[in-house]
């Protein structure tokens, strides 16, 4: 119904053989640090663009690119309030935990998320635990992926949906394997570019074709009068369901173990506080117009096969084909550097956590890198074949794991690193409590919890209490080892 | 990566903008949810095509505390 023309095909084509030539790249500037520490933290000699664009590219995810645009076709401007917790997500997301996790994987030696918690409290069952969740909840997040990617090429390019997934599966799973932290970083790079220029071209070709903004104002006008207010059409988004987004969208990029990873791969401060203005000005840029397309799709191709086509529709129908096959390619970067980031998170939950720091004996680095890109082909294999057959609760699952990591980790996180008095017993309360909570919330009452907010807001809340609680009923940590993490000052006013 | 002079890594400094970053979260919940909701409604004038409550609740303080975050990362050493 909108296939684009055979020259997006080829730009499409083009767009694939640049990230393969980035990762060639990147590999080629490894820091000869060792492999894990070169293959998960890019020998932690990532720069103030690069981290920039690589926590924003993996934070922009196939929901960003397809299902975002999606409710903005079928809820009109409500979704620009749904989606404007974004205002402070760059705030957030670099200052609740940004500087002390790069000052601490320095100091530690930390090369993954669960690294962190598990040295903190000197705690095999903590790493065990957090890498087992870690490796679950990612893994359909990526089965997500494969999902939307596999859509967006079966609308826009005829592609049916097997080769699709496999083609996702193969490609993001050669070069993620091939050269680590540093291409997925690079690729993340050039896609988050591709991303940004692509919807701001969409969302300008889409103007014009409408006739302005007064145009897209009278069109939606004229459909129904709900799709310019705040709560939307069919009572989308009550006063309750806005609160509970803002929790949302700032707090579980937070709490997200893939973004946390990446200030361990940080240069140094100055590079996080570059970092951090650079997404900044990029999510001013690229959130209003994400949703602005979905808008405007709404006026321009009011009928859709699925909602879910609304962004390559929008694309097929105002973007002129020379341009379309680029344009196109800002999904797909969307996609590929969430499930590139993703797959490097969940083989270090196996090989690091799981494998390496649980042997018996010393692992050769031969070793490391045989099971770190066995685990990555298993991952993949693993989401593809879900992504084949998705089950039917596969959008709860989705649901769960995109903020369901944040719930689990977020306040035994913050916690662990800013408060002396946290000792293992807290961080594993808040562990439990935290998922625990979520999956009965789902379980019980779906999305909307006690008094119609998120689920997620509530785990949150119990997460902390059960940190608190205890860490407080039971014995700090040894000085011995808060002093790696403390202060003196502050480890005193613990005993006093 | 900074370190006290007290003999080991100080996270007062980084908690002290934790705590910024979380009050900053905190006035823009209450600004824009607040806001869009004062002001919504589908009869009032649009401004320049783009409905009342989303210009003055979504976007300004989207500009507001983008400055703001501005501000956030210059302090930031």
């Amino acid at each position: 119904m909108y296939e684009a023309a055979p020259s997006a095909r080829v730009a499409f084509a083009v767009y694939i053989a640049l990230t393969f030539l980035l990762a060639y790249l990147a590999r080629r500037q490894a820091s000869g640090s060792g492999f894990l520490r070169e293959f998960f933290v890019g020998g932690r000699t990532i720069g103030p663009w690069v981290l920039g664009l690589t926590w924003i590219a993996t934070s922009a995810s196939g929901g960003t690119f397809i299902g975002t645009p999606s409710l903005g076709h079928s809820y009109g401007w409500s979704v620009m309030l749904w989606i404007s917790g974004y205002i402070v997500v760059a705030t957030a997301g670099f200052g609740l935990l940004g500087r002390r996790i790069a000052e601490l994987g320095e100091r530690t030696g930390a090369l993954t998320f669960p690294d962190l918690l598990r040295d903190r409290f000197r705690s095999k069952a903590i790493g065990a635990i957090s890498g087992v969740a870690m490796l679950i909840l990612h893994t359909s997040f990526i089965v997500a992926q494969y999902i939307a990617g596999a859509r967006v090429l079966e609308a826009a390019l005829g592609v049916p949906y097997a080769w699709g997934v496999a083609s996702f599966a193969v490609i993001v799973g050669l070069y993620t394997a091939y050269g680590g932290f540093r291409a997925v970083a690079w690729t993340d790079s050039f896609q988050a570019i591709v991303m940004l220029v692509g919807v701001l071209l969409t969302a300008g070709f889409g103007l014009y074709k409408v006739g302005g903004m007064q145009a897209v104002y009278d069109g939606l006008a004229a459909q129904s009068p709900d799709l310019l207010t705040p709560t939307g059409p069919e009572g989308f988004l009550p006063l309750s369901a806005a609160v509970s987004f803002f929790f949302v969208w700032p707090l579980a990029v937070a709490g997200q173990p893939s973004l946390i990873t990446r200030f361990l791969a940080c240069k140094d401060a100055a590079s996080l506080r570059q970092a951090s203005l650079l997404i900044g000005c990029y999510i001013l840029l690229l959130y209003p117009a994400v949703i602005f397309v979905g808008i405007l799709g709404r006026v321009l191709v009011p009928e859709l096969a699925a909602s879910d086509h609304a962004m390559p529709a929008t694309i097929v129908a105002a973007v002129p084909s020379a341009l379309a096959g680029l344009v196109l390619a800002a999904p797909m970067a969307a996609i590929m550097s969430t499930i590139s980031s993703f797959l490097l998170v969940a083989a270090g939950a196996v090989a690091r956590d799981l494998y390496q720091r649980n042997a018996r004996s010393q692992v050769s680095e031969g070793r490391a890198k045989s099971v770190t890109h066995l685990s990555i082909a298993l991952t993949g294999i693993v989401a593809g074949l879900f992504a084949l057959r998705p089950p039917d609760y596969l959008q709860y699952i989705v649901v769960f794991s995109g903020t369901g990591l944040a719930a689990t980790f977020l306040f035994p996180t913050l916690l662990a690193v800013y408060w002396t008095r946290m000792n293992r017993t807290g961080c594993i309360a808040g562990i439990l409590a935290g998922f625990l909570s979520f999956l009965l919330q789902y379980a019980l009452f779906g999305t909307r919890s006690f008094l119609g907010l998120d689920p997620f807001v509530w785990s949150l809340a119990a997460s902390a209490a059960a940190c608190v609680l205890a860490s407080r009923t039971g014995q700090p940590e040894p000085v011995a080892l808060l002093s790696k993490y403390f202060s003196d000052e502050e480890i005193k006013g613990l005993q006093t | 990566m900074p370190n006290s002079e007290t003999g080991g890594p100080d996270s007062r400094p980084a908690r002290r903008e934790a705590l910024e970053a979380g009050l900053l979260w905190a006035l823009a919940l209450v600004t824009t949810v607040g806001l869009s909701s004062w002001l919504g409604s589908a009869d009032a004038e649009p401004v320049g095509g783009v409905p009342r409550w989303a210009a003055y609740g979504v976007f300004g303080p989207w500009l507001l505390f983008f400055l703001l975050h501005l501000r956030f990362c210059r302090r930031r050493t």
